[in-house]
């Protein structure tokens, strides 16, 4: 830069220039005067726009999806396969399911029968799923990943996206890929109440599926989803008896079913608007029906293996 | 709300909520720990919250605690803590709805900038956020200052765009 040009400037500051600059720019562009004058007129602080980092948002996504299950379905990449290396890829996999289901054959699976006596009895199957059998209840090893139940049962089933696990019951089919949940088939109808992961139900005619906190009844001929409000949970696996808002009836139902009482009901007995809301860990029925009583107009006798209520209401 | 609508909220406030958070505590590991907590705890309660008001509000309140939070635990921090309660008890809620606003519109404009190409971005961003005169600016990239007033127009054109549907 020459001598004159520095002192040219020093004479006339650059403010002049950049004056001319925008005056110049204003006259031509008519619509960008609006635009200079919205920022300017805005009133971000100079100090925030001057420290201001840019963080990396994609990132702190991913490293966020780590950490919750998103339940995005995982996109199956394709992979472009020659002809060749298909057929390949066919006759390996031909090959391997060979290998297995002679595997399987050999074995050549024996229907094996668990039965819960005096107690719980958690069974393990050789698919590394584990079913946890109530009193009573019995499990039927029919095939790999395939059984049969009756009475209640806890499943944890082992995930295997690729060979779905199927229980029956007498009203119908329950299929999962992996996932816990309970099962009750009882002579009437099949219950299932999923804890974990997704759960089909099917009885031949319908076909609906559940996922985590829902519960649906299942017979020969109907399959529905019960409503929960009137929430009741009977865990009969950690002895827990959850009552939310529950009306009178379906708690002495429940009561009786978990601790395997008749129940005897006066003959009057009607669906009632009791809400009753308690909870119960590990309790005996004796001090069940004592703190119901309590709470309730309820009245009671206990006879072996019946439960006699004599009055009703709230 | 589904999770596309969830990642959207994540990416869209991750920014503005990890510089809010940097203006307090000045630690940019805490900060994306912070925000993290944030929207882990969100993403919780994604079906309880009622989020027909305010996202924009919930996120920086629950930030704020968080701030708050962390600051509380580290007692090496108590000086700084008095200057945040200090700020914090004085300010009003329009004070902070303002400040979030801001910090929201900064972004904007920052994420705005990314559609410039890179030459007029230059530009845009030693004149607007650095403060240099048009003269200075072709000095610095070897431009005449022609040049620099086409970029910054068409810098202009383009923000123009990019903002109009924004709403602050």
């Amino acid at each position: 830069m020459s001598l004159i040009k520095k002192i040219v400037q020093k004479i006339s500051p650059d403010i002049h220039e950049e004056m001319n600059a925008v005056e110049s720019w204003k006259n031509e562009y008519n619509e960008q005067l609006k635009a200079l004058s919205e920022l300017h007129n805005s009133t971000l602080d100079e100090e925030k726009v001057h420290n201001y980092k840019d963080f990396n948002p994609a990132k702190a996504w991913s490293a966020f999806e780590t950490k919750v299950d998103t339940g995005q379905e995982t996109v199956v990449k394709k992979i472009r396969l020659t002809p060749l290396v298909k057929w390949a890829a066919v006759f390996v996999f031909v090959m391997i399911s060979g290998i297995v289901w002679q595997n399987y054959l050999r074995t050549s699976f024996e229907s094996m029968v668990h039965h819960a006596d005096k107690q719980n009895v958690k069974v393990s199957l050789p698919d590394k799923s584990y079913v946890t059998l109530d009193v009573g209840s019995s499990l039927t090893e029919n095939n790999f990943r395939k059984v049969s139940v009756s009475g209640r049962a806890f499943f944890e089933v082992a995930k295997n996206p690729e060979d779905t696990f199927e229980i029956q019951t007498l009203h119908g089919k329950v299929q999962v890929l992996g996932t816990s949940f309970f099962v009750s088939a009882m002579s009437a109808k099949s219950e299932v109440y999923v804890v974990e992961g997704k759960v089909s139900l099917s009885n031949g005619k319908d076909r609906i599926f559940l996922t985590a906190g829902q519960k649906a009844v299942m017979n020969k001929d109907t399959l529905y989803m019960v409503d929960l409000t009137g929430a009741i949970i009977a865990d009969w696996r950690s002895n827990v008896l959850h009552f939310n808002n529950a009306s009178l009836l379906d708690v002495l139902k429940t009561v009786a079913d978990h601790f395997k009482v008749e129940l005897l009901m006066p003959e009057n007995a009607k669906p009632d608007d009791c809400t009753i809301k308690t909870r119960f860990v590990d309790a005996k029925l004796e001090d069940v029906l004592k703190e119901i009583s309590l709470i309730t107009k309820m009245k009671y006798t206990l006879k072996q293996n019946q439960l006699i209520v004599t009055k009703m209401g709230c | 709300m589904t999770t596309q609508n969830f990642k959207d909220i994540f990416l869209t406030y991750y920014n503005p909520l990890c510089n809010y958070a940097l203006s307090i505590l000045h630690d940019e590991v805490l900060v994306e720990d912070i925000i993290q907590e944030v929207f882990l705890h969100f993403w919780n309660q994604r079906h309880t919250i009622d989020l027909s008001g305010n996202i924009k509000s919930y996120l920086f309140t629950a930030t704020k605690h968080q701030i708050f939070e962390s600051i509380r635990k580290d007692k090496s921090r108590n000086k700084m803590l008095e200057g945040f309660l200090m700020q914090n008890n004085l300010d009003n809620i329009q004070n902070d709805e303002q400040e979030w606003s801001e910090w929201v519109k900064i972004d904007q404009v920052y994420s705005s900038l990314r559609h410039l190409p890179p030459k007029c971005r230059e530009v845009f961003e030693l004149a607007k956020l650095k403060g240099l005169t048009y003269s200075q600016i072709a000095e610095t990239m070897q431009i005449s200052p022609k040049t620099v007033e086409n970029h910054m127009a068409k810098a202009f054109t383009i923000l123009r765009d990019k903002l109009k549907d924004t709403s602050y």
